[in-house]
């Protein structure tokens, strides 16, 4: 496949799953289109064939490095500490098959009041649907870190969202 | 059991022997299966509300970016042509002018070299036959123009010696 063909639908594919992890980290979403916007610029500068069989953590890695640069620059021109920054979606999934709204929103919440890094997984997993492996790569850090991570982010809700609901536990 | 394998596994993270192994615990361990079945569910539920974002670039700026993507690619593909001309060319040019050095040195540095090795070797063997010839050398007396031998062994030289030993006879 031509590079510019590869870059062309990695942008298709990947545009707002990178735009909605973006906005995790810096908090606003023209930060986020931001970021997402140079990613791919950068992305345009390496050689895209060489790079494609590892496209997905790469694009979530580098999106990951430049919402962190545009976060620290908000926050140099801000008297806001950067942890006060709201990360949370306020706006509805459009999405609530099997899950209740108000079920799908309190989990929302809950998810929103986990730490950044574990609100970072949870995305990465659940949205962007990467592996542990991709997770690790586009984090730099361990597959066996993101397993640990990923199970105390999961295990925080698991605990918080059954005490809410114990109707869902096994029967 | 590692709780985190629990996690790994409702997520469909483990694999070949790990997996395997979890599964034979799992059979035996109600607690476990009960946690197991917890954490799928939560994970079912974080997985129909992590549904495709609809928020993506701003159409004007992501036609913008495409553009710009285009004009990236097209400066990387002509930089890539040089360099794959450049890299052989350069490869080949070094290689030569090493070859050449080499061939130059082996003439002007080596041959040189050897050649004063041996002329010095001729000085010293007619020195020390003249000397004998005379009888100086057994007289124990050295003539003050001649080299005196030391420990001297030069098996390249042993043509020369043989050759020039007596240049007299």
């Amino acid at each position: 496949m031509p590079p510019e063909q590869i870059i062309t639908e990695a942008l298709a594919r990947y545009e707002r799953l990178l735009v909605s992890y973006a906005k995790e980290i810096t908090g606003d979403l023209d930060s986020a289109r931001d970021a997402v916007q140079e990613t791919f610029l950068r992305l345009s500068r390496q050689d895209v064939v060489a790079l494609e069989h590892r496209l997905r953590p790469w694009l979530f890695l580098v999106c990951r490095n430049c919402a962190i640069d545009h976060r620290r620059k908000v926050v140099r021109f801000s008297t806001e500490p950067i942890e006060d920054l709201d990360f949370a979606s306020n706006e509805p999934g459009p999405d609530h098959r099997a899950v209740a709204a108000e079920d799908a929103n309190r989990l929302r919440d809950l998810v929103a009041g986990l730490p950044r890094q574990q609100r970072e997984l949870i995305k990465l997993k659940f949205e962007a649907g990467l592996s542990y492996k991709e997770m690790a790569e586009a984090l730099k850090t361990s597959v066996s870190t993101v397993g640990v991570q990923l199970h105390d982010a999961i295990k925080t809700l698991r605990r918080q969202w059954i005490d809410e609901n114990p109707e869902i536990l096994p029967t | 059991m590692n709780e985190t394998q629990a996690t790994a596994y409702a997520l469909n993270e483990l694999h070949g022997k790990e997996r395997d192994s979890f599964e034979s615990d799992l059979a035996g361990d109600i607690k476990l299966q009960g946690e197991l079945q917890s954490t799928s569910r939560v994970a079912d539920a974080l997985e129909q509300i992590m549904v495709e974002p609809h928020e993506g670039l701003e159409p004007q700026a992501r036609e913008r970016l495409i553009r710009e993507i285009a004009k990236n690619q097209e400066a990387w593909q002509q930089r890539r042509k040089i360099v794959r001309f450049a890299v052989p060319v350069s490869l080949a040019a070094a290689a030569s002018i090493a070859a050449l050095l080499w061939v130059a040195g082996g003439k002007t540095t080596q041959a040189p070299a050897m050649a004063a090795a041996a002329a010095s070797e001729r000085v010293f063997v007619r020195a020390e036959s003249t000397a004998m010839a005379s009888g100086e050398g057994t007289k124990g007396e050295q003539p003050t123009n001649t080299l005196v031998p030391q420990k001297r062994v030069m098996p390249w030289n042993a043509k020369v010696l043989g050759a020039d030993a007596d240049p007299g006879r």
